[in-house]
């Protein structure tokens, strides 16, 4: 093979000029996700209320694509998060509030919204805080 | 008032070198200053949230100041409600605040309510203010300060923390939303783990309530962008702040286009809170401390289980007693290992003052394992039987 043929030649190229200007070289990285239902992973975070009912974990990763599907895997994952995230009849609790990144679901699509690979879920309860009993 | 005239504001000779930094500073300035000494506000709580925000508002000269708490000083409260010292242990929380609050400031007005906030006395108390900041600590009287708030059309500066985490916003502010629109309804009682499990760093309620002073101080100078509509969330053990967008639920009962709450309502039952009279009657025995006492030194076969969490045990325990607790009790995992313990044998059961071992004792109970709280727990033996064993 050739200098000429080199199918890594541009990128040589690249990385060289890069360097003698100074300036690290940072190679783009493609995510693979099949093009149908595809499965990713979105990081859920976990108020610390309920840590105590996922070993203590402050985020985790799980799979979906709607708020339903993320919380139906943590409820499942979870079992004794369910009576504090649902009530008996399967709606969401009043006071535990879900929000994909900075906005609340209710001014979303509720438990259909979807979500993608960088969007950050989180779990807020609402707390009262203070005195001893 | 807010927005006062501020010809009719002199400020002392005295309080010119006293307010010098805000002086120079030209989002205060002369004209600030004098904002904050025609302001009134009310500090519902001297606790965690309030020690620190009542000092700073007394120090930056906000011109009265309401202090409203129905308790007495604590040791247990000094970890972190750093308004009160050592020596007014025992003494009425607002007297001791006030008094603090004098000693740094003289030229500020305190007016005491030495009362708990109820639905009778909320709206008296606080039509005199310009604005509210809730530092209470239980879901009820945060119902109650948030509807006081939106019937008066007064803001309120919110803030609240559990073990390492606070929040803190503005509600009912120029238009914006209220705690209903955050909130709904409050967790019904016993479904989160309540502050006896909980606990908090001294620390977090400083940083919290120092943000909930912020706010209040930029209220009176106007102008300045507030939390009004954003959630602040803090993670003191992470060490990181996030926020979350607020925004007002037309449907609130309150402040929405179709209001059903116009007047305050009954806060106890609407958190689910029933009067012990009415509540249901326990299932099982109690017991004091001299009689536990009897009975162990009387050699019986006795088990007396300990339901507190392990680093409570680390501090002081009853000799023989066996640690499990309330949490494996309540996901089933300790069951068999209790009732192998218990076999035939009389079952006592403590925590730290009562109230875990009567919900152990009532899960226990459907599990067809009966036995006797100990009244008091921990701190009645302590106290009564053996003051070596420290209280906390």
């Amino acid at each position: 093979m050739t200098w000429g043929s080199c199918p890594l030649k541009s990128v040589i190229i690249e990385v060289i000029t890069l360097i003698s200007l100074g300036i690290p070289y940072i190679p783009q990285i493609q995510v693979a996700l099949t093009p149908q239902g595809r499965i990713m992973t979105v990081k859920v975070v976990i108020p610390t209320p309920l840590r105590r009912y996922t070993a203590n974990q402050e985020f985790l990763e799980l799979e979906g694509s709607t708020i339903d599907q993320l919380l139906n895997q943590l409820t499942t994952e979870y079992g004794d998060l369910k009576k504090h995230l649902y009530t008996a009849d399967g709606t969401l609790r009043n006071f535990v509030n879900v929000y994909v990144n900075d906005e609340d679901i209710r001014h979303l699509q509720k438990g259909d919204t979807p979500v993608s690979a960088n969007d950050v879920v989180s779990i807020v309860p609402s707390i009262a805080g203070g005195r001893n009993a | 008032m807010l927005n006062p005239n501020l010809d009719e504001i002199q400020l002392e000779p005295a309080e010119y070198e006293r307010y010098s930094r805000h002086l120079i500073l030209p989002e205060v300035g002369l004209a600030g200053q004098k904002k904050l000494k025609a302001a009134s506000v009310l500090c519902v709580g001297t606790g965690g949230l309030g020690s620190p925000l009542a000092l700073y508002l007394a120090a930056a000269g906000v011109g009265r100041i309401g202090l409203v708490d129905f308790d007495v000083v604590d040791a247990s409260n000094l970890q972190r409600q750093i308004i009160h010292s050592t020596s007014w242990i025992g003494k009425p929380k607002v007297d001791s605040a006030k008094h603090r609050l004098l000693e740094i400031n003289p030229y500020v007005q305190v007016d005491i309510h030495e009362t708990a906030l109820t639905s009778e006395n909320a709206l008296e108390i606080a039509k005199d203010y310009d604005l509210i900041i809730d530092g209470t600590d239980n879901f009820p009287t945060r119902y109650l300060v948030n509807d006081t708030c939106v019937l008066l059309g007064k803001p309120n500066v919110y803030g609240s923390i559990f073990r390492f985490e606070g929040q803190a916003t503005v509600f009912n502010y120029q238009d914006g939303p209220c705690y209903r629109c955050l909130y709904p309804e409050p967790p019904p009682p016993g479904l989160v783990p309540s502050c006896a499990e909980g606990g908090v760093l001294g620390i977090l309620p400083g940083v919290i309530g120092v943000i909930q002073a912020t706010e209040a101080v930029k209220i009176i100078l106007g102008d300045a962008p507030t939390l009004s509509g954003r959630l602040l969330l803090y993670d003191a053990w992470g060490m990181k702040f996030r926020e979350l967008k607020l925004r007002k639920n037309p449907e609130c009962p309150i402040c929405g286009t179709h209001r059903t709450i116009t007047q305050l309502i009954d806060y106890q039952e609407f958190c689910g809170i029933t009067p012990p009279s009415q509540a249901e009657k326990p299932t099982f025995a109690e017991g004091t401390v001299q009689e536990l006492q009897q009975r162990l030194s009387s050699g019986k076969d006795l088990i007396l289980l300990d339901v507190r969490n392990p680093h409570e045990y680390e501090i002081g325990h009853i000799p023989g007693s066996h640690l499990v607790p309330l949490s494996a009790i309540e996901d089933g995992s300790a069951i068999p290992q209790i009732r192998e313990l218990v076999n035939g044998s009389e079952l006592w059961v403590h925590c730290k003052s009562g109230m875990r071992s009567a919900k152990a004792l009532g899960i226990l109970a459907e599990q067809g394992i009966h036995g006797t709280n100990v009244k008091g727990g921990i701190l009645a033996w302590s106290e009564e039987i053996d003051p070596t064993v420290p209280k906390y």
